[in-house]
C-alpha cells in the first residue's frame, strides 16, 4: 500500500500562532520540503474556494492561485519535484462556504441557485486542474453541513434537507460527467456532520446516473458510528479514494449538527488527531484494503493539525512501524 | 475621563470555540500552547489584561461569530463582561466609482452599519473602493466623485445609527496618493470622516503628521501601526495581490518596532484635543498575543504620557 499525505495538515481556517504565514507562498515551499522528508512523495490537496479572494494567491488551493504564480499547473507540478514530491494526486473539494445560513446579514436567507451555481463553477475549476497537472481524482465534500442547513432552514430542516439532497444529486452527476470526460475519477467524502453521513453515502453514490466513487475517509466514518472496513468490504468496486484519518472522537452529543462540528461546544476536543493518536484501526482496515484488492489511493489526512511538522512525523512513524508493507 | 479609549483591531482568525470550560484536559490531549488560542472568553481575557478598552471586530469573522453567539448582541456582553466595549468594525466599498453600483454599495453599507449598531459600535473605517490593479486605470474625478457620493449615504444612514464612517486607506487602493484629498474634498463632512491607518498613508506617500495636521477636524479613528516601507514606489502599490508577499516581507509592524513618529503625532492629537477611539492593528504579525503586548507598553509607556 503506497501512502500519500494530505496537504489539509496545513489550517488554513482557524487561528494559531504563526497563522500568517500560510498565506505566503514561501511557507508552501517549505512545507513541501517537509512533507518530502518526512517520506511521502504524493500529496493531495484541499480546493477551497475560500483563497481564490482576498488577494492570497500564495495559498495553492484553487487553480488561479497556482496559475498566478507559476503559469501552467505543469510548471507547478515541476517546482513540486523539486522538492522531490513527484505528483499531486488530487484534490478534496470544498465548496461548503457558499451555503451559509447564519449570518446577520443574510438573516438565514441561503440561496441554494447560488450554492449549486459556485459549487458547478469551482467544481469544474477544480476537475480542470486535476486534469491539467495530471492527476487522478477529485473528491468534493457531498453536502453543507447539517449545522449550517438547520440554521439556514429553522424548523423547515426537513424540508430544506431534501431540497438539498435533491440539487446535490444533479450537481454531483453533471460535475462527474465533466471529470469522467476529462479522465479524472469523481469521488464523494461524507464528513460525519453532513447529510450524507456515515453509510447514507452509499445508497446515494449508486442511485446517480455518472459513476461517482466513494471516499473512504476513517475518522469520518468512525464519528458517524459507521464500520469504515464493512463499507470497504462491501463495496470494493465503489471505492475511489481512501483518507487515513484518526479520531477519539465520540460524538455523544449530537455535535455533528454545529455549525463549526469540527469543534464541539460541549466540551473541546481534538476531533481530527495524528495519525495514531486516535483509536481507528488501520490495520484492520489496510486488511480489508488488501482483501479488497484496492490498489488507489491511500492518502493521510491529519486535518488542521496543531504542529505540522510533528503531524508528518508522527504519520510516518506509524506507517513504518504499524503499517508495513 | 480619558479622552482616548484603546482597542485593538481583530486579525485573530477564526476562533473556533466561545469557552473552552475543560482546559485541562483539552491542554493534555495533545500538550500544545495552541488551546490557548482557540476560545473567545480567553481572547478577550488578554485584551483586557493587556490594558485594551475594546476591539474592533472584522467582517471576514462574521458568520464563524454569529455560529457561536447567535446575535451580536450576545457576543456584545459576552465582551461587556470581560470588562470592554465593541468600537466598531471594518467594512470594505468595492466598485463605488462605477455609478451603476451605488445601490448595491449603499445596501452593503447600511447593513454593516445596522450590524456595528447591534454590536453597540461607533466607528466603521471604510476602505473606499477595491484595488487599484483591479481597477486597472487612475481614477478620474467623476469616479472618484461616484465613491464620495457612496460614502455619504451610507455615512449619512450611520450617523442616524450612532455610528462614524471613516475612509481608511489601503496602500494597494484605487483611492491613493493622488486623489484621497480630493475625496476627502468632496465628501460631505457631515457624514465622512477619517480613519486614519498610520501605516497605510505612510506607504502610500503622505507624511503622516502633515495629513493628521491638514484633515485633523476630518478624523473619526485611528488603526494604529508601524511600517519600515513608507513611501512605496507606485510601481509596488499599484501591482496585483500585493498585500501579502511571497516571501513574507511585512509592511506593518507593531508600534515602535518601525520608522514613523508616534511621539509627533501624539503632540498634534494632544494639540487638536482628539477624542474617541484609536484601534491597535497587527496585520500580519506571526504572534498575535505577543504583539498586542508590546503594543500596549509603546502606548501606555510612550504615547500615554504625552497625551491620554
Amino acid at each position: 500500500m503506497k501512502h500519500g499525505i494530505s496537504m489539509e495538515i496545513v489550517d488554513t481556517h482557524n487561528q494559531q500562532p504563526n497563522r500568517n504565514r500560510r498565506e505566503c507562498k514561501y511557507y508552501w515551499d517549505e512545507i513541501y520540503t517537509l512533507v518530502s522528508a518526512g517520506g511521502f512523495s504524493e500529496i493531495e490537496t484541499q480546493y477551497d474556494p475560500q483563497w481564490a479572494f482576498g488577494g492570497r494567491t500564495g495559498v495553492p488551493l484553487v487553480y488561479a492561485n497556482v496559475l498566478e504564480k507559476d503559469g501552467t499547473a505543469q510548471n507547478y507540478l515541476k517546482r513540486l519535484n523539486g522538492y522531490g514530491i513527484k505528483r499531486l494526486v488530487g484534490v478534496h473539494y470544498m465548496p461548503g462556504m457558499f451555503f451559509s445560513g447564519a449570518s446577520p446579514e443574510s438573516n438565514g436567507a441561503v440561496s441554494l441557485e447560488g450554492y449549486f451555481g459556485a459549487l458547478d463553477f469551482f467544481g469544474r475549476g477544480a476537475v480542470d486542474y486535476v486534469a491539467d497537472i495530471g492527476g487522478d481524482y477529485i473528491t468534493m465534500s457531498a453536502t453543507p453541513k447539517i449545522g449550517e442547513i438547520e440554521a439556514a432552514y429553522g424548523t423547515d430542516f426537513e424540508k430544506g434537507a431534501e431540497e438539498v439532497l435533491k440539487g446535490t444529486a444533479a450537481a454531483v452527476e453533471k460535475l462527474a460527467a465533466y471529470a469522467n470526460g476529462k479522465g479524472v475519477k469523481f469521488c464523494l467524502k461524507n464528513e460525519f456532520y453532513g447529510l450524507l453521513r456515515g453509510d447514507k453515502i452509499v445508497d446515494f453514490v449508486k442511485s446517480l446516473n455518472e459513476k461517482v466513487y466513494l471516499d473512504i475517509d476513517t475518522a469520518e466514518y468512525r464519528i458517524a458510528g459507521c464500520c469504515p472496513a464493512c463499507v470497504i468490504k462491501e463495496n470494493p468496486e465503489l471505492i475511489g479514494v481512501v483518507h487515513y484519518s484518526d479520531t477519539a472522537f465520540e460524538d455523544d452529543q449530537e455535535c455533528y449538527r454545529q455549525m463549526n462540528p469540527a469543534y464541539p461546544s460541549v466540551k473541546a476536543t481534538k476531533v481530527y488527531r495524528d495519525l495514531g493518536d486516535g483509536t481507528v484501526n488501520f490495520p484492520k482496515i489496510e486488511a480489508a484494503l488488501k482483501e479488497a484488492g484496492y490498489n488507489g489511493h491511500v492518502i493521510v489526512t491529519t486535518r488542521d493539525s496543531y504542529d505540522v511538522c510533528r503531524s508528518i512525523l508522527r504519520a510516518r512513524y506509524y506507517i513504518n512501524t504499524k503499517l508495513p508493507e | 475621563m480619558a479622552n482616548i479609549k484603546l482597542s485593538h483591531m481583530n486579525h485573530w482568525k477564526t476562533i473556533p470555540y466561545k469557552q473552552i470550560d475543560n482546559f485541562r484536559d483539552y491542554y493534555y490531549e495533545d500538550r500544545s500552547n495552541l488551546v490557548y488560542f482557540q476560545d473567545w472568553d480567553r481572547i478577550l481575557r488578554y485584551h483586557k489584561a493587556l490594558g485594551y478598552d475594546g476591539i474592533e471586530l472584522a467582517p471576514w469573522d462574521m458568520h464563524e461569530m454569529m455560529a457561536l453567539f447567535g446575535t451580536p448582541e450576545n457576543f456584545r456582553d459576552f465582551a461587556a463582561d470581560h470588562g470592554l466595549k465593541i468600537s466598531g468594525m471594518f467594512h470594505g466599498v468595492s466598485g463605488a466609482h462605477i455609478a451603476e453600483n451605488f445601490d448595491a454599495q449603499l445596501q452593503a453599507g447600511k447593513n454593516a452599519v445596522d450590524l456595528i449598531a447591534r454590536f453597540g459600535g461607533e466607528t466603521m473605517g471604510t476602505c473606499p473602493n477595491n484595488d487599484y490593479a483591479s481597477v486597472g486605470h487612475p481614477l478620474s474625478h467623476e469616479e472618484v466623485r461616484n465613491v464620495g457620493k457612496v460614502l455619504d449615504a451610507i455615512g449619512e444612514y450611520a450617523v442616524d445609527h450612532g455610528v462614524r464612517l471613516g475612509i481608511h486607506n489601503e496602500f494597494f487602493c484605487s483611492i491613493n496618493k493622488d486623489n484621497h484629498r480630493y475625496l476627502l474634498e468632496v465628501t460631505d463632512p457631515r457624514y465622512t470622516w477619517y480613519y486614519l491607518d498610520t501605516a497605510q498613508i505612510s506607504i502610500i506617500g503622505e507624511d503622516l503628521l502633515k495629513f493628521y495636521d491638514d484633515y485633523h477636524d476630518r478624523m473619526c479613528g485611528f488603526h494604529l501601526k508601524d511600517t519600515a516601507d513608507p513611501q512605496l514606489a507606485d510601481s509596488i502599490r499599484y501591482s496585483a495581490n500585493v498585500e501579502i508577499q511571497e516571501d513574507g516581507h511585512r509592511w506593518f509592524w507593531e508600534p515602535g518596532q518601525g520608522v514613523l513618529d508616534f511621539p509627533g503625532l501624539w503632540e498634534l492629537m494632544k494639540k487638536y484635543q482628539f477624542k474617541g477611539w484609536v484601534s491597535v492593528e497587527d496585520d500580519g504579525t506571526p504572534d498575535l498575543l505577543a504583539s498586542m503586548a508590546l503594543d500596549s507598553y509603546y502606548v501606555h509607556q510612550v504615547l500615554k504620557p504625552i497625551y491620554w
